[in-house]
């Protein structure tokens, strides 16, 4: 083999990898329900195989010292590549079947498997391709160059680029068919007999074309599967899916968002059938009298801002979110649609603690943060005591943070460590450094007569719309007071960026 | 056996010997630095210049290029067998450790910095950081690939062997980090213990070129 068909070979091989590695990544962080464990897990797994492939070309490589230039071990080379990206390519559909009878660990062996036939490429290409002499170590630099070149245009064009473009099962596709491309082109430079080569060519067509017809049997209800993991059913389809780099949304027939294969709210403003529990975002009416300017970090599916825009007093909703996929769902559904329209919001696509630090000069009555939950992967980004010290220095004196909790008694204990003065709305924490004090006299009223776009959120000639008004102002006014959180917090620790305790002290399977 | 001559470069000629397995537990510690190094500093990193999947293609991207261009040094500085590939490895190993000893508050300051910079400038700066480190440890490969040909003359067995053993150090690494490391040690305590473990392996290869295994 020459040395620039090695170094072709390394090249494609770390491009395949990487690229495989993204859509495989991509597949567990929705099938993890976005644990943080998921991607040091798979990776683990990924570099175990690479380690075992590397071991079994070193085996092949024992004897053949002399067989730099060689085209017979092209054959078992073209091999490793063809079952590198059979295997491959059936890693997704299968991690999906997996995880709705098992934990998603269980699949791990396979990622090990996949990727411990790319892990065999670089070796047997560096083998074959160069020379056991003086500058062997620099013609492996030149081969390992390649490999990182391939790994790092696989990391910008199928992360960055075609991850935008085209949904993953089409990648997935795409991946298999290149793969087998190259893998026909090893084998057509081999010296092989001729009816073992054209053997090994009809191979390769043949797996392209197998991987191509089965495609939609392969990949039927993937996200499905992976978002609902055990709960899964067959006749359970979402009606809305939006893939892009960021992340995959999906929306349920009963509206409910899954953001990475997590709950991430409802698309759902009413109180009457508050399937969202919205009562915490109108709640804030009964604390705070008007909260002029807001800023809400983390959109979804738009429910919330949509009622906070509406909120008595709100003259600017200042918007960060980090995904602009949620600007289609939101588009796609009237009952928030009117988000995109109001003049009084701005949307911003960025990461809201990077945004608050790139805006020093920005201060707010009203801070609102609906992230997701306390052990997804990263969410201490957003729950840290350096994160809340910098929101609570954005706030205007007197001004509010409103943030999920998610029940995590460690979220609690660091939003107490922040502030002064905090109530808990079932499990969002309303802070400030002045006292907090429920004004029912005047919510009630506010309440009653609250609308969104014009339309009243009660319709009081109904049956019953009594009473759902009267269980929602008892929610809104029964916050749990400051002391009363801190007795229940013992053992709890406060979260920096350094511990991210919530994310690391809880379970593996993140559930 | 390579052996070192008299101005401590490798032999280059001779019958094919044996590379000692003290070589290959060097080299699988200094995979493990390495990974818990890519797990703790993308974390450090998202943490001041942001989650979004631009940030995150930046410092992959940055990880994966100083890697590159780190193979080429290292192929470039093997190839005069006069020189001591093994002391260039050691010295290598050093400048992580002593790098990653550093590298939190250089993160921190960066953030700091990153917050008045425009995108592209915020984008250099993160890939200027990473390229000290990323480079050294891109070296070390081709450096013993080549302090390993020069003692058995078969490539493919020392890149299997020793990309196998490095890639074996780093898989236990982040499987390590995610169960163990990051929960009990945070992040400050991740690098810190993966910069003792460079330090020490770095140690153990001036070790192996003054002794001549």
């Amino acid at each position: 083999m020459s040395f620039a068909l090695a170094w072709v070979i390394a090249f494609v091989s770390g491009f395949v990898a990487l690229s495989c590695e993204i859509l495989w990544y991509r597949a567990y962080s929705v099938g993890s329900g976005g644990a943080p464990p998921a991607f040091g897990m798979m990776l683990g797994f990924y570099l175990l195989g690479i380690a075992a492939g590397a071991a079994a070309a070193r085996r092949v490589c024992r004897g053949a010292a002399t067989s730099a230039g060689d085209a017979r071990f092209l054959g078992p080379l073209g091999a490793f590549v063809l079952a590198a990206n059979a295997v491959s390519f059936l890693v997704v559909p299968l991690l999906a079947r997996i995880v709705t009878v098992a934990p998603w660990q269980a699949s791990l062996p396979l990622v090990a498997l996949a990727a411990g036939s790319l892990g065999a490429i670089l070796p047997l290409a560096s083998h074959f391709g160069v020379a056991p002499d003086d500058r062997a170590g620099w013609r492996v630099s030149w081969i390992f160059a390649g490999n990182i070149a391939g790994a790092t245009i696989g990391t910008l064009l199928t992360g960055y680029v075609l991850m935008d473009l085209w949904p993953l099962p089409v990648l997935a596709l795409l991946m298999v068919v290149f793969g087998c491309a190259a893998a026909a082109v090893v084998f057509a430079r081999s010296s092989l007999p001729l009816p073992n080569r054209l053997a090994s060519l009809a191979a390769c067509a043949v797996c392209a074309i197998a991987a191509v017809a089965a495609r939609g049997a392969l990949f039927d209800g993937l996200w499905e599967r992976l978002t609902f993991r055990r709960e899964f059913a067959a006749g359970k389809r979402f009606v809305q899916v939006k893939e892009n780099r960021n992340d995959v949304i999906c929306v349920a027939a009963d509206l409910r968002v899954y953001g990475g294969g997590l709950y991430d709210g409802a698309l759902n403003t009413s109180l009457r059938d508050d399937v969202n529990n919205v009562w915490r975002a109108y709640g804030l009416a009964a604390y705070l009298k008007e909260p002029r300017d807001v800023l809400v970090i983390g959109m979804s599916g738009g429910a919330w801002s949509q009622v906070i825009a509406h909120l008595p007093g709100v003259e600017r909703v200042t918007i960060v979110e980090i995904n602009p996929g949620y600007l289609d769902v939101i588009a796609a559904h009237p009952q928030v649609s009117g988000l995109l329209r109001n003049p009084k919001v701005d949307i911003a696509i960025d990461d809201g603690r990077r945004w608050l630090r790139r805006h020093p000069d920005r201060k707010f009555d009203l801070i609102v943060q609906n992230t997701s939950q306390h052990w997804r992967a990263h969410s201490t980004h957003l729950l840290s005591r350096e994160h809340l010290e910098l929101a609570k220095s954005r706030l205007l004196p007197g001004g509010h943070f409103y943030f999920n909790t998610t029940e995590s008694p460690d979220v609690l204990m660091t939003g107490l460590a922040v502030f002064p003065h905090a109530v808990l709305l079932w499990n969002f924490m309303l802070a400030s450094e002045a006292p907090l004090i429920a004004d029912e006299a005047r919510f009630r009223p506010t309440l009653r007569s609250f609308e969104i776009e014009g339309r009243p959120v009660w319709d009081f000639a109904r049956e019953s719309e009594e009473t759902a008004f009267e269980a929602a102002v008892g929610k809104c006014l029964h916050s749990a007071p400051r002391d009363s959180i801190r007795s229940a917090l013992r053992g709890s620790t406060v979260i920096t960026d350094d511990n991210m305790a919530s994310e690391w002290a809880t379970r593996v399977d993140g559930r | 056996m390579a052996e070192a001559d008299a101005t401590g470069g490798e032999g280059s000629a001779g019958a094919a010997t044996r590379v000692t397995p003290w070589l290959y537990a060097v080299f699988f510690v200094s995979g493990f630095a390495a990974l818990v190094y890519q797990i703790a500093w993308q974390r450090a990193l998202f943490t001041v210049v942001g989650i979004n999947v631009e940030t995150v293609t930046i410092v992959v991207s940055a990880f994966m290029l100083g890697l590159g261009a780190g193979a080429l040094a290292g192929g470039a500085l093997s190839r005069d067998p006069r020189r001591p590939a093994i002391a260039f490895f050691a010295a290598a190993e050093i400048g992580i450790g002593l790098f990653g000893f550093a590298s939190l508050p250089l993160i921190d300051a960066a953030g700091r910095a990153c917050d008045s910079l425009p995108d592209a400038a915020s984008a250099a700066l993160v890939f200027a950081l990473l390229l000290f480190p990323t480079v050294l440890m891109g070296a070390t490969l081709p450096l013993l690939v080549a302090h390993a040909v020069r003692a058995d003359r078969n490539v493919g067995r020392a890149v299997g062997a020793l990309y196998g053993v490095n890639t074996l150090g780093s898989a236990i690494a982040a499987i390590a980090a995610t169960l163990l490391l990051l929960g009990e040690l945070g992040i400050s305590g991740s690098v810190h213990l993966a910069a003792a473990a460079n330090l020490a392996v770095g140690a153990a290869g001036l070790v192996l070129w003054r002794t001549g295994r």
